[in-house]
């Protein structure tokens, strides 16, 4: 039963991992991953490291990784407290119809690919659109987010949360629900005000799946978000100053502007990428872990 | 006698003191103004996909049409690209949920020797891949490139859908194994007679979860795909995205008659998810509450 499955993912999971070595060789279309040599640098001596030299030097991608981190943390900053907060006043919310009717619509976006969402943001905002009249008339000046590197990035981090804060509140939900009842109504008898019962009982109720989380929030901030970003930000060069992130670099320069150099320069990229991204999540776990949370595991 | 006083719906809805209603109110306003900013986006690219103009009086009036949709589905290659997305999505996901059940029972028996190897085996791709650029260096290798299976074969299972069905599996008891067992029945006998049947909630929602991933799935075309007769709906609406872009940053304030068009693009790639989405989203969300499951 299990044999689809090994063969399965030694082809397409592990194999790709010895493709790897491409990083510290001179890659050549006719020496493939194998047959190429390894690195060498400018006075012809063996340097298997130079490609990753090259990325901790190259100012052009230490942009790169700037631009990954800081939208992985405005992600994290502004992005992550949203469903939790959502999961707060929803829970004090009496009507249940209204509440299903919410939530039906909050987790719709998420089925939705960033390809769409990125034709629907672009017409939403485009010159005339009712959005543009409404700038106009709150600040007197339209403001076209596609072409501005620095409202860009406002838009990425709202379409992002428009996207996927909804569904993030699913496990929190999960986790209120599993609250027994009469510690509240026990609180409630007590005198405890609203504030005091979110503090004491639903939030501590909430904390393993915040930890779980702010793990993965953490391990992937090399990951900036590559669909919504790829989608969104398209061929417009006038937004790379801070939205170009490193998997954006990697695609285009990896494989749709591909040569034997940047090959083997994406490669060691993406190599570095998977091994900061390992050692975070790992790294997270502990701490998490240390200070007494649930870890992944 | 205690008289027992049914509260009106007011109350219920809003709370008994008028500090409860304050609260109450400020709770509502904040989810209707959540509500809108849902919902408005979709409404505004319905509404534009059905506006047209009508100039047989001689003046340009804005009227609501199916125009743009019949110029949509009168280029046959759209509905050609449309079909075949379908059939992938058909085939490929009906394949990967079978090998993903095949694959999580065993490793769902706890007597199985080995089993922390192969589970860590599956698992550590999740947290260490190769990245873009090897895996694109794989597919070209073994000839997947403009391959109609190359949206098939690199996805055959996902690690994460493994783990979260051995941990369903996990929860049915052994006996039942060990009974069926006695009975006579094989292996295979045992999980799609006895196994699979139980198991129809963890199996709904990874079917859905697969075939929306593959419905949405732009990147396998884009990398791997240059013959348009190949092409999925995502690949085909991201072209005509790119398009209308360039030109309308080339052309900026330029009366875009396109728009109406694109729109209905939009519409039409999105419909199945629309269409499903009310009867599917109680196993989305039971299945994701499942999954999360620590195991």
């Amino acid at each position: 039963m299990l044999i689809p499955a090994v063969a399965f993912f030694i082809t397409f999971s592990y194999v790709p991992l010895l493709g790897l070595q491409v990083a510290f060789k001179d890659y050549t279309m006719t020496g493939g991953i194998w047959n190429s040599s390894w690195a060498v640098n400018d006075a012809g001596a063996l340097d298997p490291f130079k490609y990753f030299r090259i990325i901790f030097t190259d100012a052009e991608i230490l942009s790169k990784m700037l631009n990954t981190v800081r939208l992985a943390s405005l992600r994290i900053v502004c992005g992550f407290p949203v469903p939790i907060l959502i999961v707060i006043f929803m829970n004090e919310m009496r009507w249940s119809g209204f509440k299903k009717t919410t939530q039906t619509l909050m987790y719709l976006p998420h089925f939705i690919s960033w390809v769409v969402i990125s034709g629907i943001f672009f017409q939403l905002t485009a010159e005339g659109s009712v959005l543009q009249q409404a700038f106009t008339a709150v600040f007197g000046h339209t403001i076209f987010f596609f072409n501005d590197p620095n409202t860009f990035l406002g838009l990425l981090i709202v379409t992002d949360i428009w996207k996927e804060a909804g569904w993030s509140t699913i496990i929190y939900l999960a986790a209120i629900s599993s609250i027994d009842p009469s510690i509240e109504e026990a609180a409630r008898i007590d005198g405890a005000s609203r504030f005091r019962r979110i503090w004491h009982i639903i939030l501590p109720g909430m904390l393993p799946a915040i930890s779980i989380n702010l793990i993965f929030s953490v391990s992937g901030i090399v990951y900036g978000g590559f669909d919504q970003v790829f989608n969104m930000m398209g061929e417009n060069s006038v937004l790379y100053s801070t939205a170009d992130i490193l998997e954006t670099y990697i695609y285009r320069y990896g494989i749709s502007r591909q040569s034997n150099y940047t090959i083997a320069l994406t490669t060691a990229l993406g190599m570095f990428n998977s091994a900061v991204s390992l050692a975070l999540i790992l790294l997270a776990n502990f701490f998490i872990k240390r200070i007494g949370g649930n870890g992944i595991w | 006698m205690v008289e027992i006083r049914k509260k009106s719906l007011f109350t219920r809805l809003f709370g008994a003191t008028a500090g409860e209603r304050a609260f109450s109110c400020v709770v509502y306003f904040i989810f209707l103004l959540v509500t809108l900013t849902m919902a408005l986006p979709f409404l505004y690219v319905i509404v534009k996909s059905f506006e047209g103009y009508d100039v047989t009086s001689g003046v340009m009036v804005e009227v609501y049409t199916f125009s743009a949709y019949k110029t949509v589905l009168g280029d046959l290659s759209i509905v050609w690209t449309f079909l075949r997305t379908v059939a992938v999505v058909a085939v490929g996901t009906a394949i990967n949920v079978f090998l993903t059940i095949l694959t999580a029972y065993p490793l769902s028996k706890s007597h199985l020797r080995g089993k922390n190897v192969i589970i860590l085996f599956i698992v550590f791709p999740m947290l260490f891949s190769a990245g873009m650029v090897p895996n694109y260096l794989l597919i070209d290798s073994l000839g997947l490139k403009d391959n109609i299976l190359v949206y098939i074969l690199p996805q055959l299972m996902g690690s994460f859908n493994i783990i979260v069905a051995k941990n369903f599996l996990q929860g049915i008891p052994e006996s039942l194994e060990e009974a069926a067992k006695i009975d006579g029945a094989g292996n295979y006998r045992i999980l799609f007679s006895v196994f699979m049947p139980l198991s129809l909630p963890i199996i709904a929602t990874i079917t859905l979860w697969v075939a929306v991933g593959k419905w949405n799935d732009y990147m396998t075309g884009l990398m791997y795909i240059s013959d348009h007769d190949l092409y999925l709906i995502q690949n085909h609406l991201r072209d005509l995205l790119v398009t209308s872009r360039s030109n309308e940053t080339q052309n900026p304030g330029l009366l875009n008659n396109d728009e109406a068009v694109i729109m209905a693009n939009i519409v039409i790639v999105t419909l199945p998810i629309f269409i499903a989405y009310p009867f599917v989203q109680k196993h989305f969300v039971k299945g994701t509450i499942l999954g999360s499951v620590k195991g």
